[in-house]
């Protein structure tokens, strides 16, 4: 039977590797790639070749160019508030807020001892020793709503609560989507928002 | 709520096909392997978002097809509402959605559109194995409430997660002090989930003795566990914490969670009798079509509206007197879709629709 070329089978087998791309999907992207010219080729090499320089930063552990990112060189911020969050990504969502002037802290993952991910392999034990150290008075846990957010919540209140300190911690609260129709909401969002309503 | 009609492309051993449904009694009748059970089986997999014949979604393409497609029309109260089921092979990548709104999650659409399957697999809620019963309460609470179909998502994982930390105690991979965490999180669901079943049990019961009781059968079921018999919040979480501090060396040996609904049972009575060691085989297949009976009139009543019931292959098995007092019960609904390989087998009904199947044709008589 055919196939393609051995070069472009590595190619495609290497990119379907990446999360969210199937076999089918990374023959397209292979082959688009294929067409490109020389220049496009070493322009993209040259990219892969620089984020070898990255790497985390020493406090939050957000992706970083130096050994300290730029929010925690940022001494403007306030410093009573860190907000605990499962990757990198989650930290660019919440900037885009505009709501949020305190730290970060990433975890690099959620508790999920199904994929062998358990807190010490996550940067937990080091959240806490920053705790001791900075003014915090507020933990806010934004993780997922999701079986492994809710383990992992819990195992960090279960550690502070064990280190006797006065940090509070909270979680996203859970509720309706901004300009959505409460006609239209499923049942369990729009159950979660009434339990957590406020006053106005 | 009653079908008004049924499309199907490339699911099972259909092609193309369309077909226009009444209220009332609907029969398709045909040679067995003509695709009877598979027009059923389409209906249940858009109420229910999967299969209950098989786990696999790839194995309802036609074959030689990738994707296949099945859109219901379906009526409450005048109003049309239109579900459609969408799965495509290659990416395995299944869309559901009601009146072209495409749902995130399954349990937006589970409980949507109300069933009752009846088939002659039920009569192993009986004999069979407790997991089976399980099944049984699991599937009709998903469809009363959606937060059920999610807690018991969650619980299922989370005993998943528990029993994989077991493992690794046992082979001195992972450390026992992640344990805690995870042996509340099972408490929570798992109570949860204990508490609506029970309800169930009883509202089951309620129907069981006030509608469908007669003075040759009388069914009852009780909710049964070997850990707990109190069914109070309060006293099933003492009973949880009390087994996580006693029996952890048990579990950690055998790597599994061994409390909590996942391994609970419903015991069954026809008569005052324990229905799996004492009925006989018809008395057994009349008290699993009572239950079922039972779970579509609770249905009708948290929902507000009448499930479509589904009947796989109606056989002569039930003798004419029988056949006679559950034809009547039946006659509780609004629709009834009914597969049977003999026409003469359904005696006693008056169908407002007729179908012939054959050969994944199917004839409108």
């Amino acid at each position: 039977m055919y196939n393609y070329p051995q070069k472009l089978q590595k190619l495609i087998n290497e990119i379907s590797k990446l999360p969210g791309i199937g076999p089918k999907m990374a023959e397209r992207v292979s082959i688009h790639i294929l067409k490109k010219d020389v220049e496009y080729i070493d322009n993209f090499k040259e990219i892969l070749e620089e984020i070898k320089t990255l790497g985390f930063c020493t406090i939050c552990f957000n992706v970083s160019e130096g050994p300290v990112c730029d929010i925690c060189a940022d001494d403007g911020r306030d410093k009573s508030i860190i907000c605990v969050v499962e990757s990198s990504e989650d930290v660019i969502t919440i900037e885009r807020t505009g709501k949020f002037r305190g730290y970060y802290h990433i975890l690099q993952g959620l508790v999920n001892p199904l994929n062998n991910v358990l807190p010490e392999n996550l940067r937990i034990a080091e959240l806490i020793k920053r705790i001791g150290k900075d003014p915090v008075k507020e933990l806010i846990l934004a993780l997922n709503h999701t079986v492994e957010g809710d383990a992992t919540s819990m195992f960090i209140s279960a550690m502070l609560h064990d280190d006797d300190n006065n940090v509070i911690t909270t979680r996203l609260a859970k509720g309706l989507p901004m300009g959505s129709d409460i006609r239209y909401a499923d049942e369990i969002t729009l159950g979660q928002a009434i339990l957590e309503r406020k006053q106005v | 709520m009653y079908l008004k009609s049924v499309e199907l492309a490339n699911f099972r051993n259909y092609e193309s096909l369309k077909i226009k449904l009444m209220p009332g009694i609907n029969v398709f009748y045909g040679e067995n392997g003509t695709g009877k059970t598979n027009i059923i089986e389409s209906i249940y997999c858009t109420a229910m978002g999967r299969s209950f014949r098989s786990s696999e979604e790839a194995i309802l393409v036609k074959q030689g097809r990738t994707a296949f497609s099945i859109a219901l029309n379906a009526v409450e109260n005048g109003i049309e509402r239109d579900f459609t089921v969408d799965y495509d092979s290659s990416i395995r990548k299944k869309r559901v959605a009601i009146n072209g709104n495409r749902a995130a999650r399954l349990s937006q659409v589970v409980g949507k559109l109300p069933v009752v399957l009846f088939s002659p697999e039920n009569i192993m809620m009986i004999k069979g194995e407790p997991s089976q019963r399980r099944r049984f309460l699991d599937d009709m609470l998903s469809q009363f409430e959606e937060e059920y179909f999610e807690t018991l998502g969650k619980y299922l994982k989370e005993v998943a997660h528990r029993n994989y930390l077991l493992k690794g105690i046992r082979e001195g991979r992972v450390k026992r002090e992640n344990l805690p965490v995870w042996n509340e999180q099972v408490m929570n669901n798992g109570v949860k989930i204990i508490l609506s079943r029970v309800k169930a049990v009883e509202e089951l019961n309620l129907m069981l003795e006030k509608e469908l009781a007669s003075e040759k059968f009388r069914v009852h079921i009780a909710y049964s566990s070997k850990h707990y018999s109190n069914y109070d919040e309060k006293a099933l979480k003492e009973n949880f914490r009390s087994h996580f501090l006693s029996r952890t060396e048990d579990e950690i040996t055998r790597a599994a969670t061994l409390i909590g609904p996942h391994r609970d049972d419903l015991e069954i009575f026809y008569n005052g009798l324990d229905a799996k060691n004492f009925a006989s085989e018809g008395q057994q297949r009349i008290t699993s079509i009572l239950i079922k009976l039972a779970e579509g009139l609770l249905m009708k009543k948290k929902k507000g509206s009448f499930p479509v019931v589904l009947l796989d292959d109606f056989s002569s098995e039930l003798d004419e007197p029988n056949r006679g007092f559950i034809g009547k019960k039946f006659s509780l609904f609004k629709q009834i879709l009914i597969t049977t390989t003999y026409r003469e087998n359904l005696r006693g009904f008056d169908p407002a629709g007729e179908f012939e199947v054959a050969g994944g044709v199917v004839k409108t008589k």
